[in-house]
């Protein structure tokens, strides 16, 4: 039985055998080099026969499915003695919901219940939150920010030379096309941002849209143009700074709340957009973090530097 | 329950049967796949499903959502469905995201440098290399 | 009105967010350095007040955060053990950033270190956040915090090697954390609350008539396994000895003595403020709990000792130890948890001690990791030799050292009345053939670095050590003070496991 070379191909495209991106020849040479040679003194683990090596991936591959299966039978079985869906007296329908709903409005002033609670009644876990995504965006600075271990001077030459060809041959049509969506997008972004605490929206959606914006602008203006006005030190003041202004509302919030003490912050007429209190800037500092965040996330990936 | 009772349930509970098929496909694509990059989508998986679970269990049968369409009328519990479980989503989608972004910088590093998606083979290479 | 220092568990995870925050805008190495060591010095006395506060008076509290209590908003809770906890994390983590400062100026770049501290203070705060947390999503998150932060310091060292070791952690820990989160949510619908406090009441409840039985043993499955995957528990270890072995030596130290230590808390936090300790045996995931620590006290080791690399071989022992706590969970009494807690703390200190002066050992022998390429590290780095015997030892349990301490109430915890003759045998078992498997591979090392005569030359007769080696002041500090400490546990150990005893009685 002889599989098809078509048909291995496939194969081996799926298993990520086989390169997605062309690489630069002369990668290709140092990595075929045969390794250094094993040390005489090494005598650990892994000295399996090819067959047997076989044998025991053929073993777990049967194990892992099987596992799975049993998983899978159990999991429908436990969702079988869930409560039914949709049922009005499910257990969610106690006197936590029934606070949420029928005081959120007046107790802490946002007519959009589901942003009363994740910044106001579960404050802290949001906070925890966005502080995930400010980890998430350094993790990928650490990785992928340009350095002396993981860029070579071929690497930087070739960045150089696309950098150069995207300025000569700038693309007339989606400069236009940006100049015409732009003022809409950052426009809808900033409805998104500052009307979460009355309609669906908020930081994290509003955040995203305008780090869509940046992104657009950088395609659409070429590289360099978001640089211009929003460089390392910009970045790294409007994201400290949305993060630090997030983090003293929430632990004024947070300390007054816990010490019985008076909170000043007024919480202003329900509906109107300057209400909710704490709701409304912390959505600003939210939104502007998530942006830097979106951005940092596109630029890295491409260029290893903003 | 005999076998037509847990098939009713099952059928009642659709969302969040499909949620748990879901986890598990996401659970095989993890296990299943040498290729880094399918591991990443097959996280993203993983976690949508648990979104649909949640989702679904804060839905109520011909309730609105909780956001509160004229603030004179006093709100009750029997109009509007329950909000915790949204913002659970909400925060878990952007943990989501940034976890996303991580195994995904790291895949980008590791093929810069192995030249291959492949985990075997990125971890044969990197045996070799060790020392 | 409330205590003030009600508001220092508060106070402690902000000011190491803020601190986190604060460094990206320093891209001074040395000054973010001395910012997460003082941010961490703060936060262990903070927490030491807590502790010795909340220890005098026999209480707990809970702190609402925000003008909400318990089933409306989130709340952090405090007693004796939750604050003993966070200072010795805080110590622990200390200790390790100045042992292993010289690796850390040499493995990571200039202009990406202030990144490394910024992992560290998020890593701080999320472990103070597991700590104290009393809601079940809290926890999720602050986990997803703790796991990208350790999954960055595994790669802060940026060779192929880390970066490999890295990926390989996030998916499993991703594996991990969604099957907690699963059955957190599953958690949710069945009961409706994420709060501890109202979530006992309510699950309590649903032992007493019977109702969702099997969604319950279910998710208590869930819980448990997503957790012990997170802290490499025997079937789920594999991530492991690649991890803490490859990574720079502050990041191993933090990682084995601390990083494990924070889902655990979150587990034994699952199964005394969510369940009972009766109802997880009743529902016999404390007895797969028991059996998984006893498999992984014996395996372990015995990968240890099959071990060349001397930093892989202390990851693997790292396996092992972690059986240890799993084994006092597993019991489900409090007696276990007492010991299972007491083994957190005695692992805490000695494991990073382990990897501390390994670093030295290493740096010593000419950056050479196999254990044969140490032969007479010790005499060239007397302190770091000292600190080896020390942790080794300490490991096989001789006598006035912390392991032994810990094997000892293990065992009591096992001999008590009520525990299945089966569970008895198999634990006592165990910790014999544990101690046995330590002191062979243990002992043997420990002669090693002692061993005079003519540093090993490599495989081509090239010489690998260029005369005398000399460690820098912190991490002669470092070494000696956590030497010390694991002395005075294993010489003093009475008051602390009766502060632990009545603190778990608290939770």
């Amino acid at each position: 039985m002889k599989t098809p070379v078509w048909y291995q191909k496939l194969l081996r495209w799926t298993e990520g055998d086989s390169p997605v991106l062309p690489e630069p020849a002369a990668h290709r040479e140092q990595t075929r080099e045969p390794a250094a040679e094993e040390s005489a003194y090494e005598s650990g683990p892994g000295l399996l026969s090819a067959s047997a090596g076989r044998v025991r991936n053929v073993l777990l591959r049967v194990i892992t499915i099987a596992s799975c299966a049993v998983f899978l039978l159990i999991m429908l079985a436990t969702v079988a003695y869930l409560p039914r869906f949709g049922d009005a007296d499910n257990a969610p329908e106690n006197e936590t919901s029934r606070r949420y709903i029928e005081q959120g409005m007046q107790e802490v002033g946002a007519t959009n219940l589901v942003t009363n609670i994740i910044l106001v009644y579960r404050g802290f876990d949001t906070y925890g939150e966005s502080c995930v995504l400010f980890l998430g965006a350094t993790a990928v600075i650490m990785l992928l920010a340009v350095d002396a271990k993981n860029t070579t001077e071929e690497d930087r030459r070739v960045l150089a030379r696309s950098d150069a060809l995207d300025r000569e041959n700038r693309n007339q049509i989606l400069g236009h096309i940006t100049t015409i969506l732009m003022p809409v997008i950052l426009l809808y972004g900033l409805y998104i941002l500052c009307n979460g605490h009355l309609s669906p929206g908020g930081g994290f959606a509003g955040g995203s849209i305008l780090g869509g914006a940046l992104i657009l602008c950088e395609n659409g203006y070429g590289v360099g143009k978001v640089h211009s006005f929003f460089g390392h030190r910009i970045y790294h003041v409007v994201k400290v700074g949305a993060l630090i202004l997030y983090a003293v509302l929430i632990c004024y919030t947070i300390y007054v709340g816990a010490n019985g003490l008076p909170n000043v912050i007024p919480l202003g007429k329900p509906g109107s957009i300057l209400s909710a209190g704490i709701i409304l800037p912390i959505n600003v500092a939210v939104g502007l973090e998530v942006a830097c965040t979106m951005y940092a996330f596109y630029t890295y990936f491409g260029r290893g530097d903003l | 329950m005999d076998i037509n009772a847990i098939l009713q349930m099952l059928h009642a509970n659709r969302f969040e049967a499909a949620s748990v098929i879901l986890f598990v496909v996401g659970l095989g694509g993890m296990l299943f796949n040498r290729s880094l990059f399918k591991k990443v989508v097959s996280m993203g998986f993983m976690d949508s499903a648990i979104f649909l679970f949640l989702t679904s269990a804060g839905y109520v049968e011909g309730r609105l959502a909780p956001i509160i369409a004229d603030p004179a009328v006093t709100a009750t519990m029997e109009v509007y469905s329950h909000p915790l479980p949204a913002g659970l989503v909400l925060t878990g989608i952007v943990v989501s995201v940034s976890f996303t972004a991580f195994g995904l910088a790291l895949t980008q590093r590791l093929y810069k440098k192995y030249h291959s998606l492949n985990i075997d083979e990125i971890m044969m290479q990197a045996q070799k290399s060790e020392d | 009105m409330r205590l003030f220092y009600e508001n220092y568990p508060f106070f402690c995870v902000f000011i190491s967010l803020l601190c986190g925050i604060l460094t990206t805008l320093i891209h001074d190495g040395k000054k973010a350095r001395a910012l997460t060591l003082a941010m961490l010095a703060v936060c262990a006395v903070l927490n030491g007040v807590v502790c010795f506060s909340t220890a005098a008076r026999g209480v707990s509290f809970t702190y609402s955060m925000g003008a909400f209590p318990a089933p409306w908003g989130n709340e952090l809770r405090s007693g004796p053990v939750e604050a003993l906890l966070a200072t010795v994390f805080c110590l622990v983590m200390g200790f390790s950033l100045l042992g292993g400062e010289a690796d850390l100026k040499e493995d990571i770049l200039p202009e990406k270190q202030n990144l490394y501290y910024i992992m560290m203070d998020l890593l701080a705060a999320s472990l103070f956040a597991l700590c104290f947390t009393n809601d079940m999503f809290t926890g999720y998150v602050f986990i997803e915090i703790n796991t990208i932060a350790a999954c960055s310091i595994v790669m802060a060292k940026d060779s192929g090697q880390t970066i490999v070791a890295t990926i390989r952690y996030l998916m499993m820990s991703l594996v991990g954390s969604g099957v907690f989160l699963f059955g957190v949510s599953m958690l949710y619908t069945i009961t409706g609350h994420l709060l501890m406090p109202s979530l006992f009441p309510a699950v309590t409840r649903l032992f007493r008539t019977g109702a969702y039985q099997y969604p319950l043993a279910v998710l208590a499955g869930m819980m448990c396994v997503g957790l012990a995957v997170k802290s490499a528990l025997f079937p789920f270890h594999t991530w492991l000895p690649t991890a803490h072995g490859s990574a720079t030596t502050a990041s191993s130290a933090v990682l084995s003595g601390v990083v494990l230590k924070g889902y655990i808390i979150l587990l034994i936090k699952v199964m005394c403020r969510v369940f009972t300790p009766e109802e997880i045996g009743s529902l016999g995931v404390g007895s797969v709990l028991l059996v998984l620590g006893a498999c992984a006290m014996i395996y372990g080791s015995i990968w240890a000792v099959r071990e060349p690399h001397a930093k892989r071989m202390i990851a693997y022992s790292s396996v092992a130890q972690v059986g240890y706590i799993y084994l006092g969970l597993g019991l489900c009494t409090t007696a276990g948890m007492a010991a299972a807690i007491f083994q957190i703390i005695a692992h805490a200190f000695t494991k990073p001690l382990l990897f501390v002066s390994t670093g030295g050992l290493i740096d010593a022998s000419g950056h050479q990791k196999k254990l044969y390429y140490l032969r007479g590290a010790g005499r060239r780095c007397p302190m770091a030799g000292v600190g080896f015997t020390v942790g080794g030892l300490s490991m096989v349990g001789l006598p006035l050292l912390a392991g032994f301490v810990t094997k000892l109430v293990l065992g009591r915890a096992a001999l008590a009345e009520g525990i299945p003759s089966w569970q008895m045998i198999l634990s006592l078992t165990a910790i014999a053939i544990s101690s046995l498997l330590n002191a062979w591979y243990y002992l043997p090392a420990i002669l090693q670095i002692w061993k005079g005569g003519e540093a090993p030359a490599g495989p081509g007769g090239e010489a690998y050590v260029h005369g005398p080696y000399e460690a820098c002041l912190s991490f002669r500090i470092a070494v000696v003070c956590m030497s010390v400490v694991v002395v005075l546990l294993g010489c003093f150990a009475q008051p602390l496991m009766e502060l632990i005893t009545r603190g778990v009685a608290l939770l």
